[in-house]
């Protein structure tokens, strides 16, 4: 059910990313829903699970951009793994380490993106002008927004995965 | 869950994931991103019509007071250059009688085929300019396809499936167009910038460039056709090496601000391969 409910839920992300996130620009840098949703997920399920949403999101993001299909999914199977192995699973109720992920991971992301976007020929834009237009305003607007988004994801992860209860 | 595991899954997973980047790289994905694109278009297309509608409110209220000085401002230009038009439409007359003479047959802006679009998205990466719209296949759009307003070009389309298209724009630092700067007729190349600024090179240094010159289209090497606005030359300086000029251009397109943009949809590149050159790309 966790994975299933992912598909639209991303699908409309990756929709907002396009329409509405540009209009909240900071210089040529957005947020990133997709993003931020695939680093909550995580933090909160299992590893399988993030990395699907990985796949799924990149994909989504890839159908409305110039890059080929699975181009974005790279740089976000990678974080959410990496973000995975070194946290674990998070409370819900944690601020800090949502906010160390999406700070370090927007950097990271953006890194592989835009290096793949070079090895394929679809960006002339150098790294170091990439870090200041775009990722460093991007990492600002993600970081406002991955604490609301990851308390909303964070109740969808409690009524989408069943709970052990002990009897006795 | 099992440390082995959890590799295993990752490695599954950027396997697939590498597959499918080799594959859309090659274009073998082409059929299945058409049938995807198809309902996210459809969805991106209403909500970029309830955001418009949102923004648009807001701007209105934030920028009253600006608007009414842009209106001023722009009353008087507007006097100006309908003086400058009537002049120039003399002219025009003249061109098409001298023209029709020599039997000169050469398209111009008003024998072009155009397909208005609304602007529905703009790419997800953060490092390419690029545009989505809602015209595809089924309105005539083609890849390589220019772009234009009535402010001038807008770029050109990189990927179309049935129902939308993406349009690289002239700002995208990948973006390169032959140019001729309309007073002095030199020739050069301009690209975009992140800035979003545009940098028009290789200009012979000998040319006379002067501030306040229009730059269109060369229609050399068949990219685009010729003739079209691109913007105004606001600097020039030597470039690094001082063997060119190199000169700002200011596009009066806002290109944060599109909303509805033109496709020409019946320009062919002329076919330069039996020259023994390569094709335009």
């Amino acid at each position: 059910m966790g994975n299933y409910i992912g598909i639209p839920i991303l699908l409309l992300a990756a929709v907002i990313d396009a329409t509405i996130m540009p209009e909240l620009r900071l210089g040529n840098g957005t947020a990133d829903l997709v993003f931020l949703l695939v680093m909550s997920w995580a933090l909160l399920a299992d590893v399988r699970d993030a990395l699907l949403w990985a796949v799924v999101g990149g994909a989504a993001q890839d159908l409305l951009s110039v890059a080929p299909l699975g181009t974005s999914a790279l740089g976000l199977v990678i974080v959410a793994y990496a973000a995975d192995a070194i946290f674990g699973n998070v409370a819900r109720g944690n601020l800090l380490v949502p906010l160390v992920v999406v700070v370090v991971g927007t950097a990271v992301y953006h890194m592989i993106t835009l290096t793949l976007l070079q090895v394929l020929g679809l960006s002339a834009v150098g790294l170091g002008q990439g870090l200041v237009y775009v990722t460093l305003p991007a990492t600002i607007l993600n970081a406002i927004l991955i604490l609301p988004v990851y308390r909303l994801m964070g109740a969808v992860h409690r009524l989408v995965v069943p709970h052990r209860t002990r009897i006795g | 869950m099992v440390r082995g595991s959890r590799v295993f899954s990752l490695s599954m997973t950027l396997v697939i994931v590498a597959l499918l980047v080799y594959l859309g790289a090659q274009g073998s994905l082409g059929p299945v991103q058409n049938a995807l694109s198809v309902p996210v278009y459809g969805v991106q297309s209403v909500v970029s019509r309830m955001t418009r509608g949102v923004t648009g409110l807001l701007d209105d209220i934030r920028t009253f007071r600006r608007l009414e000085r842009r209106n001023r401002d722009l009353e008087e230009a507007l006097a100006v250059y309908q003086a400058e038009l009537a002049v120039l439409r003399e002219k025009g007359h003249d061109y098409d009688r001298l023209a029709a003479l020599l039997d000169y047959n050469r398209q111009g802006p008003a024998d072009r085929e155009y397909v208005t679009c609304d602007v529905i998205g703009r790419d997800t990466t953060g490092f390419v300019n690029a545009i989505q719209i809602d015209c595809g296949r089924r309105a005539g759009v083609e890849r390589m396809d220019p772009v234009v307003t009535e402010y001038g070009l807008v770029g050109r389309v990189t990927k179309v499936s049935a129902t939308g298209a993406e349009v690289l724009l002239l700002t995208d630092p990948s973006s390169r167009v032959s140019v001729r700067l309309q007073d002095s007729r030199a020739d050069g190349v301009v690209s975009g910038q992140l800035t979003g600024d545009l940098l028009m090179s290789f200009i012979p240094v000998d040319a006379q460039v002067r501030e306040g010159e229009y730059v269109v289209t060369s229609g050399l090497g068949q990219n685009f056709p010729a003739d079209l606005l691109v913007g105004q030359v606001m600097s020039v300086a030597l470039d690094q090496r001082g063997m060119y000029q190199e000169a700002r251009v200011r596009s009066l397109v806002n290109f944060n601000r599109l909303e509805i943009v033109q496709v020409i949809i019946d320009f062919e590149p002329v076919d330069l391969s039996v020259f023994g050159q390569p094709a335009a790309p």
